[in-house]
């Protein structure tokens, strides 16, 4: 190959300019993949089994509102071992979905968690009696044997004493979650969660009466979105792009419950079987009065007072001291409008 | 000047008033696009100022109506009353406060405006009183959630919240009370406080200031800046960015501006937001940015031109450098060196152009020395090729020399080697004939004669008295050979097949010459030679002596049976008549028993005699067959009605079974078959005990065979063998034959006879202790 010294020089020019191109098309390159291409990877774990209480997630992941926000993620369902709490401290998971008191007991125990958002604005733990039983208002525990876990007695107790009823005034029996001990008459009134025990007598055929705590006044945040300090600080894109996301799920989800309940059953329990369609909607329907109380209102909102309220609800129960201000447990900045 | 200094300048020239262009370009392109990048920054981070100000107001809104909607504020604004429940809710009003929350205080009244619970430890009976209190519990009372601008509550900034309580059980009624509370301002001053970078105003709807974290102008915050440009655009494109005088002076300032959005149920109350940076600031951190891009476009002026005028000098001015040294070295004489160039551009070609040049020239200034040269070097090339093929030839010569001797000493060493074996086939000849010496004089003496003739019907061999014997040499033997034995076998065919099929042949009793001989023609198989057979070899033995002993013997066996029955006859009929017509006289008992014993003895003797005179007839054919039909039935019949069985001391019996079909008649000597009988029945009563005798018949394809079974002793495999030879008796012993009474010639007469008359005898079979089978046969008529 004969190369003319003309031709040379004309080269030279040629490959300074084809670096400047290409050097170019690189930077492009590089940008448009922060943009959208790579996606960062992300682990939840979730606060139970995979079920319509997560339906917000599960819509945000299948409807790829997650993917929008560059994120990649992996909703862990809750397995025994996993602590949601412990998962996010150690790092193991990202975000994690707990219970409000798991925040401020995890505060209390100098762990540097904080909520993002509130999904359950309220606690769906309720007392419920047979209607058979003749027990149709609070008034009527008086003197009535009632089976409480040790988890709701706190906030079941509360429910009783804006009632006036004191705690000696009914028969507390300690049972676990389960709707047994009211069909067995082992308990005039049981407690558990709207969302599941008091569903399942329904499909049992019972006529069932329910109290729910929040209608009585009893502020109780439930599940809630969290993270640790340290993620906010570092990867505060990455929170708003999650919380966010979550979110936009949930509205949706609350707007197209039985789109949500089918993308819901994607998603198998813990023994690998599919879920079943009717009790997803039931526990779904029975949830959006919790998740969206108003209509007004945004999901995933949380306020002072609400965090407050609930703080103080543990403060009474003793579980926890009081002695955290609660501002510090929670930010509202990734809740954008 | 130089070349090389020439294209450096101009490199650096035009590389110099090209980037000098660009840079110059790029500063003014560049700084606009950094101003406009800095004023987005400015504008989406006062942006998000906003926003944080606006969901902090969001939150204590939403705080009020969880406070109204708590049901023990309800019940204490329903029972004021009852001391426990407002202990419980003045309880938990304070609970709800703490010295770090956001509220300053907190307040439930009922609808009359009366305090029922509050956080503050004095209760202010009537904090009606204050307008903006009075307006938020006004707002409340009518079922709505209220927010107030910044009012000075206590000299202090705050913003008063207010909620409706309602009784759960009557929604949509009438509040039964209201909740309000104070937000402390300074909260909100702390967002602003914490912004460090920048100047921020927060302006009322109003144009007065609200709040500033400026450190010019202390009370800042407070002017009225109604008539401020950047406040002017703020209400009317709500957010954006421009270039004015600052809010504290004159300073020129890049003011970002955005107007309060508020978030859901709180709409906010109009503020605006402005953040202002000062220009020169815009200008230093626009420099920030453009000054590593005009160092590097220095680097580029300086580094490029050195690069170029380093390829340059490399590729352009050191090869046509070199190419003038070189020239130079020419003019001085010597034609040696080369341009070294490996380029392929013209550089290139002028290198080649002149190296090929160079070449040139020192082929005709060397030329003809080296013709010359090479001329010499080839004639002392031709000279030294004939050397050499001089002393090839040489070589050649001696060469062939060599040949030659090689020849005489192979034809030595062959020499000796056939007289080796020359000598060695001696020995082996005459080892050879020192064996056929041998073979010849054993057959030569052999007391046979003996012939060889081969397949050809050629004499090979033959013995001096086989030569006597057949009277000559080796075609009259062979055809006296034939002759004598033409009747028994054709010799011809005989040595043509080889003996096949006949293999070794024997013939006895042939006469010749009044001699008799016995031949024996056997085959040689040579399976050492070939497969076949190589001929036949006769063997002549003369037995004419033997036969001469023979006959006389058998003369002799006949003349004396004749010799001797004759007398025997005479004493047997002597003593007959004695004891038939003279028994009177022989009274004497001892008398008669000699008589009786000579009787006897005389009639055994007349019957071996008998046996001999028929052995010896047989055996010298001279025994006569009468051969006719007969009923072989009644010929059984009669013969054992001649046994007297009854009378004997054994009480034998003796029985004929007739077969059911009808005996067909026979061919035969009746009265040979007769005797047959009698001597198998006579044997067989003779070794019989006890038991008896049974004659039966079976009929075969062409004979009729007679069966004479008895129950006596039986005779053992060893004996068995010997039965029908001459002189043997079915006994224990040879020596025992007395005690049956027998010469023990007979069934050797019986097979002898039968034999005569083409009947078999057999021993069908016997049991030691059991009893005996014998059979013979008699053809069909």
């Amino acid at each position: 190959m004969r190369i003319k010294m003309k031709n040379k020089v004309f080269l030279f020019v040629f490959l300074f300019f084809a670096l400047l191109v290409s050097a170019y098309a690189i930077y492009v390159y590089i940008e448009s993949k922060n943009d959208n291409t790579v996606l960062t990877p992300v682990s939840v774990r979730l606060k139970w089994l995979h079920q319509a209480q997560f339906a917000g997630n599960y819509v945000a992941e299948q409807k790829n509102y997650y993917k929008e926000e560059g994120l990649d993620v992996e909703l862990k369902a809750y397995d025994y071992k996993n602590d949601p709490i412990e998962e996010v401290v150690s790092g193991k998971s990202d975000f994690g979905i707990t219970g409000a008191e798991n925040i401020i007991v995890a505060r209390n125990q100098g762990k540097k968690v904080k909520a993002l958002a509130v999904v359950y604005q309220d606690s769906p733990a309720v007392a419920f009696s047979l209607k058979s039983s003749g027990i149709l208002e609070l008034k009527d525990f008086v003197g009535k044997r009632l089976g409480v876990s040790k988890d709701l007695e706190a906030v079941i107790m509360t429910m009783l004493k804006s009632s006036g009823i004191g705690s000696a005034e009914v028969k507390i029996m300690r049972t676990d979650f389960g709707i047994d001990p009211l069909i067995k008459n082992e308990v005039d009134v049981g407690t558990g969660y709207v969302t599941n025990e008091v569903i399942q007598l329904e499909e049992n055929g019972q006529e069932v009466e329910v109290f729910a705590p929040y209608k009585f006044g009893v502020k109780m945040y439930a599940d809630v979105l969290f993270t640790t300090e340290e993620m906010i600080a570092k990867n505060p894109g990455i929170v708003a792009g999650f919380v966010k996301a979550t979110l936009r799920g949930w509205e949706y989800a609350l707007s197209h419950v039985d789109e949500a309940v089918k993308l819901t059953l994607l998603y198998k329990d813990d023994n690998n079987k599919a879920l079943n369609y009717d009790h997803q909607k039931a526990l779904l329907d029975k949830s959006v009065p919790f998740i969206k109380p108003n209509i007004n209102r945004k999901v995933g909102e949380m306020n002072y007072v609400d965090w407050k309220r609930t703080n103080q609800l543990l403060v009474d129960s003793g579980v926890v001291q009081n002695k955290l201000e609660v501002s510090h447990m929670y930010t509202t900045e990734f809740i954008s409008p | 000047m130089k070349l090389s200094r020439k294209i450096f300048l101009i490199f650096f020239a035009s590389v110099g008033i090209t980037l000098v262009f660009g840079v110059l370009s790029a500063l003014y392109f560049g700084s606009n696009g950094v101003q406009k990048t800095f004023e987005e920054k400015q504008l989406e981070s006062a942006l998000q100022l906003i926003d944080s100000i606006d969901r902090t107001m969001y939150e204590r809104y939403l705080d009020i109506e969880s406070i109204a909607g708590l049901v023990i504020f309800q019940d204490v604004v329903k029972d004021k009353g009852d001391e426990k429940l407002v202990k419980d809710a003045d309880y938990l009003l304070k609970k709800l406060l703490s010295t770090s929350g956001p509220w300053n205080s907190l307040y439930i009244l009922n609808k009359d405006g009366e305090v029922a619970v509050s956080s503050e430890t004095e209760i202010k009976e009537n904090i009606l009183l204050n307008t903006e209190i009075k307006k938020a519990f006004e707002q409340a009372l009518e079922g709505k959630t209220y927010y107030s601008d910044v009012v000075k509550i206590s000299d202090e900034n705050t913003i008063v919240f207010s909620s409706p309580i309602v009784d759960r059980a009557e929604r949509g009624k009438l509040a039964k009370g209201v909740a309000i509370g104070f937000y402390s301002w300074p909260v909100i001053e702390e967002i602003i406080e914490n912004i460090k970078d920048r100047e921020v105003f927060l302006i009322n709807s109003r144009g007065v200031g609200i709040y500033s974290n400026s450190k010019e102008g202390e009370n800042v915050d407070t002017h009225n800046h109604q008539n401020h440009p950047t406040f002017r655009k703020a209400l009317k494109d709500k957010n954006g960015v421009m270039e004015t005088s600052s809010f504290h002076g004159e300073t020129q300032v890049l003011s970002a501006y955005v107007l309060q959005k508020g978030y859901l149920q709180y709409a906010g109350s109009g503020w605006i937001l402005v953040q202002e940076v000062p220009m020169n600031q815009i200008f230093l951190s626009v420099f920030k940015v453009i000054i590593p891009i005009l160092l590097i476009f220095l680097v580029v002026i300086v580094v490029s031109p050195l690069v170029l005028y380093l390829l340059v000098k490399n590729k352009v001015i050191l090869p046509i450098t070199e190419i003038t040294k070189i020239t130079k070295s020419y003019q001085t004489g010597s034609l040696d060196l080369r341009v070294k160039i490996n380029t392929k551009d013209e550089i290139g070609e002028l290198g080649e152009a002149f190296n090929s040049m160079a070449n040139r020239l020192s082929e005709i200034y060397t030329g003809l020395e080296r013709k010359i040269k090479e001329r010499t070097e080839n004639l002392d090339r031709n000279i030294e090729l004939l050397k050499e093929k001089n002393e090839a030839l040489d070589k050649n010569k001696s060469a062939m020399l060599n040949i030659l001797e090689d020849d005489r000493l192979l034809e030595e060493a062959l020499k000796a080697e056939k007289a080796n074996v020359e000598k060695k086939v001696e020995e082996r000849t005459r080892e050879l004939s020192r064996t056929k010496a041998r073979l010849d004089s054993s057959i030569q003496n052999l007391p046979v004669g003996f012939l060889m003739i081969d397949i050809f019907g050629k004499l090979v061999v033959s013995n001096s008295l086989a030569n006597e014997l057949l009277g000559g040499d080796s075609d009259k033997n062979i055809e006296k050979l034939k002759v004598v034995l033409k009747d028994k076998i054709d010799v011809d065919k005989y040595i043509k097949d080889c003996g096949h099929g006949s293999s070794n042949l024997k013939f006895s009793d042939i006469e010749m010459d009044g001699k008799y001989f016995q031949f024996l023609l056997s085959p040689i198989m040579a399976k050492e030679i070939a497969e076949s057979c190589i001929g036949i070899v006769v063997l002549i033995q003369d037995i004419t002596e033997a036969k001469i002993l023979e006959r006389s013997k058998d003369e002799f066996f006949s003349i004396a049976s004749h010799e001797l029955r004759t007398p025997l006859t005479a004493i047997r009929g002597n003593t007959s008549m004695i004891l038939e017509y003279y028994a009177e006289a022989i009274k004497e008992p001892e008398l008669r028993a000699m008589v009786d014993d000579i009787h006897e003895s005389s009639i055994r003797l007349i019957n071996i005699v008998n046996d001999f005179l028929n052995v010896s007839r047989l055996e010298q054919n001279r025994m006569e067959f009468d051969i006719k039909e007969f009923d072989l039935g009644e010929i059984i019949k009669e013969t054992l009605k001649e046994f007297d069985v009854t009378g004997s001391r054994k009480k034998l019996s003796l029985d004929y079974t007739e077969g059911e079909t009808k005996l067909p008649k026979v061919l035969g000597d009746a009265d040979k078959v007769r005797q047959v009988l009698i001597n198998l029945v006579g044997n067989s009563l003779k070794f019989t005990e006890k038991g008896g005798i049974t004659v039966s018949t079976e009929l075969l394809d062409k004979e009729v065979k007679v069966l004479v079974t008895d129950t006596g002793r039986g005779i053992s495999l060893k004996q068995q063998n010997l039965l029908f030879h001459k002189f043997q008796q079915a006994g224990a012993s040879l020596f025992t034959r007395d005690t049956a009474g027998g010469s023990g010639l007979g069934l050797y007469i019986s097979k002898m006879m039968l034999g005569g008359m083409g009947g078999e005898i057999k021993l069908e079979k016997s049991e030691e202790g059991k009893g005996s089978t014998f059979s013979f046969t008699v053809p069909k008529a």
